[in-house]
C-alpha cells in the first residue's frame, strides 16, 4: 500500500490558498462588524461592564434587563437582548446572574470558569489533530524496521483469541500455516475460551490435520475475558515473542516478519500493526467506521510513530515481548481494556510501542449500530479505567520524556472528551439563560467562532480526509460529512459509558463480562488479493 | 406567512446542500471496497526475478525446457521473434553474443528481450531497455545498463555499469568499479561490490565490498579477559537484562557485558569491548575498532561503526551508517540484515544477507568515507 500517492507541492499550495481565502474571509467580516459595533455604541445605547476592563469603560445598568424572578422567566430572559460593551475584545472574569434566587453570581463565574477550562481542554486536542496531521502529510515518516527481511528471528506463538467464533476460526489458522516464518520457530496457539459452537471441534480438527503446527489451548473455567484467556495461556508458553490475533483477523504471509521485526530493537516492548475493515461495503455504518479506522491508524498512529510519541498497542495484529510482559508483571485480566493497559504499564517500565503502518491485516467492523454502541462503551471504560490508574504514574516517571508524558495524558483523555464535551455545552446553556451578560463579546467572540467553526469542528474530519487521501480512496471522501452523525451517536454513548462506570462500576461494583464483538462472516471465505 | 416558510426552507436547504455529494456517495457505492491488502506479498528481493522467470515459462516455454544437452547443440543459432504483446525478443545460440540492427548500433540502446540458451556475453556500451536472461553465465564489458538481469549461472559486469531494476544469480554476482544498482539485486552466492559503486537493496548469502578477506572472529574466550561494563549511574530501568540509561552513555574499552543495553541519547562503545546483547541509541551510535556485538545495533541517529567490528546484527539506523574497513556484520549461518537511510561502506567490509539502503548506499575506498 503507498503511504502517499499525492503532490506535496500541490497539497502545499491548496493548503495555503485555504488559509489566505480564511484570512481574507476574516478581515472582510471584521470589516463589517466594526464599523456597525461602532455605529451600535454611537446611539447611546445602554451598556453595562462587570468589572473594571483595560480601558475601564464606565456604565450603567438598567435594572430591568439585569434581574429576573420565578423560573419561567428563565426562558422568557433569552428573548430580553443583554446589554452591550463599549469595548472590541473583553474576556469575563466573573458572571453576574440574571436569577440570583436559582444561581448565584458566585456559583455563574465557577460555571464560566469550567467552560473556559472545557474550551481550553477542547483546544489542545483541536491541535493535536492538526498537528498530527500535517505531519503525516509534510513531516518525516518513520518506518525503521520495516526493511528488515533477514535475521536470526526469535521464537513466537501467535495467540488466537477465540470465543464461540466457529464461523471464522479456520480462515485464521489457515492463514497462519501458510505465513512466512520458519516453522520451527512459530507456534500456534488458538486460544478457545469456554466456546458453547464448534469451535473447539474445528481447531482438534485442524490440529489433526496439521501436527506440531498448531497447539489448542481449551480453556473452560477461570476469570471470564480476553486477558484473564491470554493470562492463562502465556503462563505454558517459553517463546521470546507473543503475537496476538483476534479469530476474524486473516494474517498475509509476510505479516508475522513484519510484526516481529521491531523486536530486534531491544528498546521495544510491543508492536502494533494495521487493521483494515473487511466489511467496508456492508452498509453505511461500515463505511464510516472504515473512514475513522483509517484516520486512526494512517493519520494518528502513524503520526505519534513519526514524533517519537505513544502508539498505542492494540490488542490485535501486535505482539509483545514476553520478557518485557514478564517485567511488568503479566497480563492484567481485571482491565477492561487490556490494550491500553498494556501500553501504559510497558511505558511506565521504560518499553516503547512500535507501529508498523504496512504491517496490515483485514478485520470486521460492526455492521449495526447497537453492535456498535457496545463496542465503543466498551472501548471507553477501559480507557477511562487506564487514565485513573495511570495518569498519576506517568506524570511522576522518571523514565519517559515530556513530550511522551504529554501525549500519553492526552491519549488517556480521548474518551473523557466527549462526556467533557457535553458538559461544557451544558455550561454554554447555563451561561446563556442565567448570566446577566454575554461572556464573550466583540471581535474576540467572533474569530473565536469563526476559527472553531472553521477549523475546530473541522479538525477530526481533516484528519479522516487526509488518512483516505494518502489511502489513495477518492469517492468515499465524500461521506465525511455523516460522519458527524457517527460522532454524535459515539458522543452520547461514551457519555453514558462514562455515567455508568462511575456510578454501577465503581461505586456499586458490578462485575465486568467479557463483551465480544459480533461476527458477520457466515462462511469460509477467500480474502481476494 | 409564506415568507417563513421560504425562509425555513431555504434554511433546510442550506444545511442538506453540502451533504449531497455524500448522500450520492452513499446510494451510488462507486467506492466501497476495502483497502486492497496484499496478503501474497511477503517482501521477498526476488518478487520479480520469480514473475519474470514465470514470464518466461508462460511465453518460452519450449526455450525454459530445454534439456542441458540441448543447449549446447552447435547448430542452434540465433533467432528473433515479437511476442503478441508486441515485445521483440533474440535468443542467442551458442555464439553467446546478441545482435544488433543498425539503428540499435547507433543509438547504443535495445528493446529486444534477450534470451542465451547458455552464457551470454555483452560488449560495451550499450543500455538494454528489456530484460536479459541466461541459462548461464553474463558476462558484460564497461559502461553498460541493464533494466533486469536474471542469470542461472554467475553475472559480471564491467565497470561504469548500471541496473535499473533487478538483477538476479543462481551464483555470484561482481560488478566492477563505479557500479550503479538502482534497483534490487540478489544472488544465491555472492555479491561483490567495487569501490565508488552505488548501491540500493540488496541480498547475497555473502556480500563483499571491495577486496576482503574472511577474518576469523573474536575467541568467545576472550570474554573473560575483558573488564565487566559497572553498572552505571544514570541507569534508570534494569528488568530482565535490559538496561535502559538516560543521557548518553559511553562503554570504557575493552569492556564485557552479557544483556542489552539502551541508552536515551547518544552511545559510545569502546574498542575490543563485547556485547552480548543487543545496543540501541535514541541518538548518535558509535562503535570504536574491534568491538563485537552480538545482537542488533539499532539508532535513531546516526552509526559510524570502527574497522574490525563484528556485527551480529540486525543493524538498524534512521539516518546514515559509515561502515569502516574489515568489520563483518551476520555470519554464514546467521544472515542479517543492514538498513538505514544512507549506507557508506569502505573496502573489505563483508555482510551476510541484506543490505537495504533506502536512500544512498556507496562502496568508497579505504580511509576515504567522506568522498
Amino acid at each position: 500500500m503507498i503511504d502517499k500517492q499525492y503532490s506535496k507541492m500541490t497539497i502545499k499550495i491548496k493548503s495555503f490558498c485555504g488559509g489566505i481565502s480564511f484570512l481574507v474571509l476574516a478581515v472582510l467580516l471584521a470589516a463589517l462588524f466594526v464599523p456597525a459595533h461602532a455605529q451600535e455604541q454611537n446611539k447611546g445605547t445602554p451598556v453595562e461592564t462587570i468589572l473594571p476592563s483595560p480601558s475601564a469603560a464606565e456604565v450603567s445598568i438598567t435594572p430591568a434587563n439585569t434581574e429576573f424572578t420565578g423560573v419561567d422567566s428563565i426562558f422568557l430572559s433569552a428573548f430580553t437582548k443583554k446589554p452591550q460593551t463599549t469595548d472590541w475584545i473583553d474576556l469575563r472574569y466573573t458572571a453576574k446572574s440574571r436569577h440570583s434566587s436559582i444561581i448565584s453570581d458566585r456559583t455563574l463565574t465557577i460555571t464560566l470558569y469550567m467552560l473556559w477550562a472545557v474550551i481550553f481542554l477542547v483546544l489542545v486536542y483541536t491541535a493535536r489533530h492538526y498537528y498530527f496531521t500535517f505531519n503525516r502529510l509534510f513531516g518525516t515518516q518513520r518506518h525503521p524496521y520495516i526493511d528488515i527481511d533477514t535475521g536470526d528471528w526469535p521464537t513466537v506463538t501467535v495467540f488466537v483469541a477465540a470465543h464461540n467464533e466457529e464461523a471464522v476460526i479456520e480462515d485464521v489458522l489457515t492463514a497462519l500455516l501458510e505465513v512466512d516464518y520458519p516453522p520451527e520457530k512459530l507456534q500456534i496457539m488458538p486460544v478457545n475460551d469456554r466456546s458453547t459452537d464448534r469451535t473447539k471441534e474445528i481447531i482438534d480438527e485442524l490440529s489433526l490435520r496439521n501436527p506440531g503446527r498448531i497447539t489448542p489451548f481449551h480453556r473452560s473455567e477461570g476469570k471470564p475475558g480476553k486477558a484473564a484467556a491470554l493470562k492463562d495461556a502465556t503462563a505454558i508458553v517459553t517463546s521470546e515473542i507473543l503475537i496476538v490475533f483476534d479469530a476474524d483477523y486473516v494474517p498475509g504471509r509476510g505479516l508475522i516478519k513484519q510484526l516481529v521485526a521491531p523486536f530486534f530493537d531491544p528498546e521495544n516492548g510491543a508492536v502494533m500493526g494495521r487493521v483494515v475493515p473487511l466489511n467496508t461495503g456492508s452498509n453505511l455504518l461500515t463505511r464510516l467506521l472504515d473512514m475513522e479506522r483509517s484516520g486512526g491508524y494512517q493519520v494518528d498512529q502513524q503520526a505519534r510513530m513519526n514524533l517519537n510519541l505513544v502508539p498505542q498497542y492494540g490488542g490485535t495484529v501486535g505482539g509483545v515481548r514476553s520478557s518485557a510482559l514478564a517485567a511488568i508483571g503479566g497480563w492484567r485480566d481485571d482491565a477492561l481494556a487490556e490494550d491500553t493497559d498494556l501500553t501504559y504499564r510497558l511505558l511506565l517500565s521504560g518499553w516503547k510501542t512500535a507501529y508498523q503502518n504496512r504491517s496490515e491485516c483485514y478485520e470486521e467492523v460492526p455492521e449495526t449500530w447497537p453492535v456498535r454502541i457496545r463496542q465503543i462503551k466498551r472501548w471507553s471504560k477501559g480507557h477511562n479505567q487506564a487514565a485513573f490508574r495511570y495518569v498519576g504514574k506517568l506524570l511522576m516517571s522518571k523514565k519517559i520524556s515530556l513530550r511522551e508524558k504529554f501525549d500519553g495524558l492526552l491519549l488517556l483523555g480521548v474518551f473523557a472528551m466527549s462526556p467533557i464535551l457535553l458538559f461544557g455545552w451544558l455550561l454554554a446553556i447555563i451561561l446563556f439563560y442565567f448570566n446577566a451578560t454575554d461572556w464573550l463579546i466583540g471581535i474576540l467572540a467572533l474569530f473565536a467562532l469563526m476559527s472553531y467553526s472553521a477549523l475546530g469542528n473541522f479538525a477530526a474530519f481533516f484528519e479522516i480526509g487526509t488518512a483516505v487521501y494518502l489511502d489513495g480512496s477518492k469517492e468515499r471522501i465524500r461521506l465525511i460529512p455523516l460522519n458527524y452523525f457517527g460522532f454524535l451517536v459515539s458522543l452520547l454513548s461514551i457519555s453514558t459509558a462514562s455515567f455508568n462506570q462511575i456510578f454501577f462500576g465503581w461505586w456499586l461494583k458490578r462485575e465486568m463480562v467479557w463483551d465480544k464483538t459480533a461476527r458477520y462472516r457466515k462462511s469460509i471465505a477467500k480474502v481476494e488479493s | 406567512m409564506s415568507w417563513i416558510l421560504v425562509f425555513f426552507g431555504s434554511v433546510v436547504l442550506l444545511f442538506l446542500l453540502p451533504l449531497a455529494p455524500a448522500l450520492l456517495e452513499w446510494r451510488r457505492k462507486t467506492d466501497d471496497q476495502p483497502l486492497k491488502v496484499v496478503r501474497e506479498y511477503d517482501g521477498n528481493i526476488k518478487y520479480f526475478s520469480l514473475r519474470f522467470r514465470h514470464f518466461l515459462s508462460e511465453n518460452f516455454s519450449e526455450f525454459m525446457n530445454q534439456t542441458q544437452s540441448e543447449k549446447y547443440q552447435s547448430n542452434i543459432t540465433s533467432t528473433k521473434g515479437v511476442l503478441p504483446s508486441g515485445d521483440a525478443y533474440q535468443i542467442i545460440g551458442l555464439e553467446a553474443e546478441p545482435k544488433f540492427t543498425p539503428s540499435e548500433m547507433a543509438a547504443k540502446a535495445t528493446t529486444q528481450i534477450i534470451l542465451a540458451r547458455s552464457s551470454l556475453r555483452i560488449s560495451d556500451g550499450m543500455f538494454f531497455e528489456k530484460e536479459i536472461y541466461a541459462s548461464d553465465e553474463i558476462s558484460s564489458g564497461n559502461k553498460n545498463a541493464f533494466r533486469a538481469i536474471l542469470a542461472d549461472g554467475d553475472i559480471r559486469l564491467g565497470d561504469n555499469c548500471d541496473i535499473i531494476r533487478w538483477a538476479h544469480s543462481n551464483g555470484n554476482i561482481s560488478l566492477g568499479s563505479h557500479a550503479r544498482l538502482y534497483g534490487r539485486v540478489s544472488a544465491e552466492g555472492e555479491i561483490h561490490l567495487q569501490q565508488q559503486s552505488r548501491f540500493g537493496r540488496m541480498y547475497a548469502g555473502v556480500i563483499r565490498f571491495g577486496r576482503s578477506e574472511q577474518k576469523d572472529v573474536q575467541d568467545e574466550s576472550t570474554a573473560p579477559h575483558l573488564n565487566e561494563f559497572p553498572m552505571p549511574k544514570n541507569i534508570i530501568d534494569q528488568a530482565q537484562d535490559r538496561w535502559l540509561m538516560a543521557g548518553s552513555v559511553e562503554i570504557p574499552a575493552a569492556t564485557f557485558h552479557r544483556g542489552s543495553l539502551v541508552a536515551q541519547k547518544d552511545l559510545t562503545l569502546g574498542s575490543r569491548s563485547f556485547i552480548e546483547g543487543g545496543i540501541k541509541s535514541r541518538g548518535d551510535l558509535r562503535l570504536e575498532a574491534n568491538s563485537r556485538v552480538d545482537g542488533a545495533v539499532v539508532s535513531t541517529g546516526n552509526m559510524y561503526i570502527g574497522p574490525g567490528c563484528i556485527i551480529k546484527g540486525p543493524v538498524v539506523c534512521e539516518q546514515m551508517i559509515v561502515i569502516e574497513a574489515g568489520t563483518i556484520i551476520g555470519a554464514p549461518d546467521h544472515p542479517t540484515t543492514i538498513t538505514a537511510a544512507e549506507i557508506r561502506v569502505e573496502e573489505s567490509v563483508i555482510a551476510y544477507g541484506s543490505v537495504w539502503a533506502r536512500e544512498l548506499g556507496f562502496v568508497s575506498r579505504k580511509k576515504n568515507i567522506s568522498e
